[in-house]
């Protein structure tokens, strides 16, 4: 079956070595059975590359105590074995390490812990002790972050920069990964969600280039979860489950977490959820963008893009926000104003309702005047910015739909319900200029 | 007369019933058959050690939760209506990432 796919893609040399990333998970399992089949005698369209499979052990993400770790480091270990492919083993550790607050790739290449070569087991715990007493650089980094949506991205970015440089060690070119089209989808969601957007076509294409003279393949990208596991359980694939990051986590507790529960949500619903999003991602193709810079970023590997013209979203998000904090500042002095509002315009910093152009978010209109100043500053002309507050002059809410969902769902009631009525009736706005008033 | 059934847990589910991926387990006597609905009330009131909204989301399981019944897609056999069998071998399957 995929077999079609490397065909087709001619990616992959007649007896070239590869690595399998190998994570003990549904979908890698399947892959690496996948790849048994296609070497097999009796298949019909045999596979012609030689295989060996990796193993990146992240237990320091979820603080696992190195004798918990090396017991899920045997589990593994045993599935491995029962493939009859080569193998070996590595440690999340072993990626990069921290100087002086910044990341830097070790020097030399890594070697692992373990492989099919050494004979004794019981040697797992004391070499994953060796690396873990001397080095937290892992823990450090996570510790760093402050939101679980980081961390899950840096140990995403730490995999991919070990694999690669495992890759390099072991002088192959090609790199399989088990990412499936459910998993690739909620990636895609949360990538755009978290402003990666430009750098999608890396993330889900079936050849990926970011490491030039390493590339990252996804066989299983056509296959979604339910397929696989549906495969797995068909064909009696061992797995074994290893928790992570997002094992427990809360559905709000990361921009991943909540994709997911969204996807797989939808899915339950339209089966064509997954390959819709799957489909429509696909059609963004690195060909056609614009940055063609040469620099790359040193976590991802992707190219840089943030040489960009003026009005750009970049510039734009940098503006805005920097908008967004003097707002905030002036709305908690709004508040506690009386409910008379007195607009002040003194130079950039304005005061601004929350909805200020009824149909547009606060954020397009700041891109629109940020757009507009730019433009006007490029042809000479003096500009300024003033900005009204006039949704309370005009009092164009309709303040009873908030009130009665303030009362009604969040039981809201009384002096509290009519302290917040007060403010919202009967207000009138007015522009005071040194000591007259409008 | 009790209703010998077989539960399994893996993919992460298998974390919430104590970690332990298979059950034996008898389901008592019931004045009306036992559905797949009336086997989730059971699992969230006799088997889930914690955080049942991991597992269920209304009366159903959550989205992202396979269900397998002798192999077979619960899809396939009325979902939540399937009126369960003597020694039926139900399987919970977790696609999410995390379990």
């Amino acid at each position: 079956m995929r077999c079609a796919a490397f065909g087709k893609s001619k990616l992959v040399r007649d007896q070239e070595k590869v690595i399998a990333a190998y994570s003990g998970g549904h979908s890698s399992s399947a892959m690496v059975h996948l790849i048994q089949q296609g070497l097999s005698k009796r298949a019909q369209k045999k596979l012609r590359f030689i295989p060996s499979l990796v193993y990146i052990d992240e237990g320091a993400v979820i603080d696992k105590k190195v004798e918990e770790r090396s017991s899920v480091i045997q589990n593994i270990i045993q599935l491995m074995r029962a493939t009859e492919l080569p193998y070996s083993i590595y440690i999340l550790e072993q990626s990069s390490k921290v100087k002086e607050d910044d990341l830097v790739a070790r020097s030399g290449f890594p070697t692992p812990i373990w492989d099919n070569n050494d004979p004794d087991e019981g040697e797992i715990t004391g070499r994953l002790k060796m690396i873990t007493s001397s080095d937290n650089t892992i823990q450090k980094l996570l510790a760093s972050t402050k939101t679980l949506t980081a961390k899950q991205n840096i140990v995403n970015l730490l995999r991919l920069q070990l694999l690669a440089s495992i890759a390099k060690q072991q002088g192959v070119t090609k790199v399989l990964l088990g990412n499936c089209a459910t998993r690739l989808s909620v990636h895609l969601l949360s990538s755009i969600a978290q402003g990666q957007g430009a750098h999608l076509p890396y993330d889900i294409s079936f050849a990926d280039t970011r490491f030039k003279d390493i590339i990252l393949i996804r066989p299983m990208r056509e296959f979604t979860a339910k397929e696989v596991v549906m495969y797995n359980n068909l064909n009696d694939v061992k797995n074994i489950f290893i928790p992570n990051l997002s094992t427990k986590a809360d559905s709000y507790s990361s921009i991943e977490q909540l994709t997911e529960m969204f996807v797989s949500g939808l899915q339950a619903e339209y089966p064509n959820t997954v390959s819709t999003i799957f489909r429509t991602g696909e059609k963004f193709d690195l060909s056609k963008s614009n940055s063609q810079s040469e620099q790359t970023c040193c976590m991802c590997h992707r190219p840089l893009d943030t040489d960009v013209g003026s009005s750009s979203a970049l510039t734009a998000t940098r503006f805005s926000l920097a908008l967004c904090s003097k707002m905030a500042d002036s709305q908690r002095g709004h508040k506690t104003a009386d409910a008379s509002t007195i607009a002040k315009s003194s130079g950039p910093s304005t005061e601004s309702g929350q909805d200020s152009h009824r149909g547009h978010s606060t954020e397009t209109v700041v891109f629109k005047v940020h757009r507009d100043i730019a433009e006007a500053l490029g042809e000479g002309y003096m500009t300024a910015l003033i900005m009204l507050d006039l949704t309370v002059a005009f009092d164009v809410t309709d303040h009873s739909i908030p009130r009665k969902r303030l009362e009604f769902s969040f039981r809201i009631r009384e002096k509290a319900l009519n302290l917040v009525k007060s403010y919202l009736t009967d207000g009138t706005q007015c522009v005071s200029v040194t000591d007259k008033i409008s | 007369m009790t209703l010998p059934v077989k539960l399994e847990f893996s993919g992460g589910a298998e974390l919430l019933v104590n970690k332990v991926r298979s059950h034996q387990i008898n389901l008592p006597n019931n004045d009306s058959k036992w559905t797949l609905r009336s086997l989730l009330i059971w699992i969230r009131d006799n088997l889930l050690q914690e955080r049942p909204e991991l597992f269920l989301q209304g009366e159903t399981v959550r989205p992202g939760i396979l269900v397998l019944v002798n192999d077979t897609d619960w899809e396939l056999l009325g979902e939540l209506d399937y009126v369960i069998q003597e020694n039926d071998n139900i399987l919970f399957i977790s696609t999410l990432h995390g379990g």
